[in-house]
């Protein structure tokens, strides 16, 4: 117990070796950055999202049969989660950042503020089907739903982007 | 069907690109959290970056500098977080964009202002930052209200928000459950973490037929629990919601977003550790009612709320008096030394600006 509070303990069952952890590790954190950068548009944002999901799915990794699927599903629910959690502090953030510069193009800065328009289901599927490359039934698994679906969701998505950005 | 190389994919791709671009994509970049056998430096803090977002990247009306050297060992904490009196002050000007939300703030002021408390903390090996203040304009979009019931094991903790305008319906990763009331729509929602529902962080959301929207949070709170004093509570004369069961203390009362003065201390790689605050009208609790567990702690005298959040970090809000609230924030990888932490927080006397 620390500061009060019970800290998360680390117990043998499980837990993979480092060596497996470690490869694991560096063969996914490049995808599971780009994967949280689509999701949250935010690279600091994503680089902790991307590095607690891995902790998580490492600490799992000898029970799993398809950690590479359990990583992408892991990465889209600790984005959702923040989303959730932070729906807050980004509606504050527009509002106080609001005419400020920024560090990224206009351009860029549009398409940002056009994705936050969408549910987080629509972001998902039109940043992991166009940008990361996801095919539809890896979409699908990972927000749990049909891959019709999620071609329902990246049609609708592109449809309020074309609106939301000025050609 | 879809073009591919439709330009608005060209420009989502485009934008994509450019905010990967800063992002640290080298394959030996980061060392993996939690192995034992890792000793490199280890990059974290989701949830500091979620609270840095409003404090680094909002609202930055007046900056302070304070001492930047760096401190002592790890084994003699020396750093004070409590900004000095006499250093000069840099003042960002915010832009006026004529939008309804700009941040409005044009005295300058060495330290917080006259009559608001303030709090040192002291840890070796950081060093404290700016001392940010931030305050929006006095437009209230919505209000707030806290309640704290019982103690100990048995604590519940309840942050609700009043909004307007908001359209029935869950966004989100949630198991929802529609709930039966005569007025409205309303939900009680369960945090999924990996498609599994989570045993704590319940929500519930109101939607009155008068667009009056209900949205609360609940800490240490079974699914009973929250529907019933959610949906036992009234709207109430001066304040904005009744609980029906006495039991809720109504603790804070305030705007969404009020008015704060914040200090982060970070590690020699510029890495925020720990941030301490102190926010108007129970804002904090906001943060409390995400934890898991919430325990009794001290806090300069004051009593404390301590609880650990879902990435390890630990918050620890009190009553500063005023109307004030104070928050401790500290990273997971200080967590062990929360206890140490905490007892190190003391109340400074600020002359004001």
């Amino acid at each position: 117990v620390v500061g009060g509070v019970k800290l998360p303990m680390m117990t043998s069952t499980g837990k993979p070796s480092a060596p497996a952890f470690d490869e694991f590790y560096r063969a996914h954190r490049i995808d599971a950055v780009r994967w949280a950068v689509a999701l949250v548009g935010d690279r600091a944002v994503a680089e902790e999202l991307a590095q607690d999901a891995l902790a998580a799915v490492g600490a799992r990794l000898p029970s799993l049969d398809n950690p590479t699927g359990y990583l992408r599903r892991t990465v889209v629910n600790r984005c959702a989660s923040w989303h959730r959690s932070h729906a807050r502090e980004r509606r504050r953030m527009h509002r106080v950042a609001a005419g400020e510069p920024t560090s990224y193009t206009q351009a860029t800065s549009e398409m940002l503020g056009a994705l936050a328009t969408l549910p987080y289901k629509q972001r998902a599927a039109v940043t992991l089907r166009f940008w990361a490359d996801w095919t539809d039934e890896q979409i699908g698994e990972a927000l749990g739903c049909a891959p019709t679906t999620v071609r329902v969701l990246v049609h609708r998505a592109v449809a309020t982007l074309k609106v939301e950005i000025e050609p | 069907m879809i073009d591919v190389h439709d330009p608005v994919i060209d420009r989502l791709r485009s934008a994509l690109d450019e905010v990967a671009a800063g992002a640290d994509l080298h394959e030996d970049g980061l060392i993996p959290l939690r192995t034992a056998t890792s000793t490199a430096p280890r990059r974290w803090l989701g949830a500091v970056a979620a609270i840095m977002l409003v404090a680094a990247g909002a609202t930055v009306a007046l900056v302070v500098r304070s001492a930047d050297e760096p401190v002592g060992s790890d084994d003699v904490p020396t750093q004070s977080a409590a900004p000095t009196a006499t250093e000069a002050a840099a003042v960002t000007e915010v832009p006026s964009t004529g939008a309804v939300d700009t941040v409005l703030s044009t005295e300058v002021s060495v330290s917080v202002a006259s009559g608001v408390p303030w709090f040192s903390v002291s840890i070796g090996g950081l060093t404290s930052g700016d001392l940010v203040h931030r305050q929006l304009d006095d437009r209230v979009e919505q209000l707030t209200q806290s309640w704290v019931a019982g103690n100990g094991e048995t604590r519940m903790l309840l942050r609700a928000t009043i909004a307007q305008g908001l359209q029935p319906g869950v966004e989100g990763d949630y198991t929802v459950e529609d709930l039966n009331v005569d007025d409205g729509t309303a939900y009680f929602l369960q945090p999924n973490d990996n498609g599994a529902p989570m045993d704590f962080g319940f929500e519930l959301r109101w939607f009155h037929a008068d667009g009056t929207a209900w949205l609360f949070r609940s800490q240490g709170m079974s699914r009973d629990e929250l529907v019933t004093a959610a949906l036992g509570a009234v709207p109430g004369s001066g304040v904005p919601i009744v609980l029906a069961d006495p039991a809720f203390s109504s603790v804070a009362i305030g705007i969404d977003q009020p008015e704060s003065y914040t200090q982060a201390l970070a590690d020699p790689n510029g890495q925020t550790q720990v941030q301490l605050s102190v926010m108007r009208d129970g804002e904090p609790f906001d943060n409390l009612v995400s934890a898991a567990n919430v325990v009794d702690v001290t806090v300069a005298g004051a009593q404390a709320y301590s609880g650990q959040l879902a990435n390890g970090s630990i918050v620890t809000v009190w009553d500063a008096g005023g109307g004030w609230w104070g928050q401790l924030y500290i990273g997971a990888s200080l967590a062990r030394a929360a206890d140490g932490i905490i007892e190190s927080v003391q109340a400074v006397a600020m002359t004001g600006a």
